[in-house]
């Protein structure tokens, strides 16, 4: 980044900063010495609900009518282990990339907020870690990477960067919040996703202020062609996303045994493309509309 | 030279299958230089690697330099996989 940056004009916009630092507030208020406090079960019954069966991504579809009752519990255990893989690939990324941020010049001095952020995801990352490790043996990769090297103006990376947290912290919040009420569930993953739940909701509220300030400076300082390949940037990742939620080692460690066939067929089922645009899907797109960027849930 | 072998065909058929404009595709191409797989499909490319050699690949930095090619994939992954 340079060091002609507009994105400290930020911390300029006294109701932004205010809203900064009553986040900053609450964070220190509601500090949660999580290494400590979690007990963690010897183990958590197959025979219980490890996922509310309609988030599993076999919801709506023939999967769901052929499988057993049983079937779709461990399933709900492996999609678990899959949320929680994601979530462990996800805030690694965030932390990291946060962390390179820190006391720059050129980008806004958020820092007090910031290290609460990443306090924060260091410790969802340990959590949702021991989780999958103890509970499941294994992380999930999604094998999401970065292919081609995209370049854009300092403004338009960092809301890239924010843009992307947004999108991924706000579709693991349908899922917590779904998960984390639904009486059905185990209770001690339900007690994760209310953890996990209760600090994410500020990093949403921070980040979509963020976005909101930075949108503008953003495409003022690019290109039309740049913020073309900015939005189909965004949309990309949309995509990756979602398609991240159909894991095909997790239909296979479910006894499913063709799990790349079975992705296919989900991610092009009627029922999911909808599904996908109506519930974890909508309110990050709502919100992005409302920017004026029009992203879409599916792929043509 | 391309190596016969069902998974380089399968992998050869799914390339193909994106790219019909293409007819053959050599074992020595470049698939990301060449724009043949981009960041949405390499994530399906690495899957089906895996489900080819019955275990999961795990994240890696040089994921994308050892799968850059058919011939490299052939290499690092397919020739000492048991078949499933
Ligand atoms: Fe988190
Ligand atoms: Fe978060």
């Amino acid at each position: 980044m340079n060091s002609f940056s507009k994105l400290t004009l930020v911390t300029e916009n006294d109701d932004f900063v205010s809203r900064v630092n009553k986040l900053t507030s609450l964070s220190r208020e509601r500090v949660r010495h999580t290494f400590g406090e979690i007990s963690w079960p010897d183990k958590i019954d197959t025979e219980a609900w490890w996922l509310p069966p309609e988030l599993l991504s076999v919801h709506g579809t023939r999967y769901e009518q052929e499988m057993s009752l049983e079937q779709k519990k461990l399933l709900s255990k492996w999609e678990c282990i899959n949320l929680f893989s994601l979530n462990v690939e996800g805030e690694r990324e965030l932390v990291s990339r946060l962390s390179s941020r820190l006391y720059q010049p050129e980008v806004p001095g958020l820092e007090n907020y910031l290290h609460h952020f990443i306090d924060e995801e260091n410790k969802h990352m340990w959590f949702f870690g021991e989780f999958c490790r103890r509970y499941g043996g294994k992380i999930y990769s999604s094998k999401k990477m970065a292919i081609a090297e995209e370049t854009y103006s300092p403004e338009m990376e960092y809301f890239l960067l924010f843009a992307r947290i947004g999108i991924f912290e706000e579709i693991g919040a349908y899922f917590n919040v779904a998960a984390a009420s639904d009486e059905r569930m185990d209770p001690f993953v339900r007690q994760i996703h209310q953890i996990h739940h209760a600090d994410e909701a500020r990093h949403i509220t921070f980040g979509r202020a963020l976005l909101a300030q930075t949108k503008e400076l953003a495409f003022a300082s690019s290109s039309a062609e740049q913020r073309d390949r900015a939005i189909a940037h965004l949309q990309r990742y949309v995509q990756i996303s979602v398609e991240a939620l159909y894991q095909p080692a997790m239909y296979r460690d479910s006894g499913i045994s063709s799990g790349v066939a079975m992705r296919r067929e989900l991610l092009n089922d009627g029922a999911r493309r909808k599904l996908h645009e109506e519930s974890f899907l909508k309110r990050p797109l709502r919100f992005f509309a409302d920017l004026g960027i029009h992203l879409t849930a599916n792929p043509q | 030279m391309n190596l016969a072998d069902p998974g380089m065909d399968t992998l050869r058929q799914w390339l193909l299958q994106r790219h019909p404009h293409l007819s053959s595709i050599d074992d020595s191409l470049d698939l990301f230089e060449n724009k043949l797989i981009d960041s949405i499909n390499f994530v399906e490319y690495i899957l089906i690697i895996e489900e080819l050699i019955g275990r999961e690949i795990p994240f890696a930095n040089d994921l994308v330099a050892r799968t850059a090619t058919l011939r490299r994939v052939w290499e690092n992954f397919l020739a000492d996989a048991v078949p499933v």
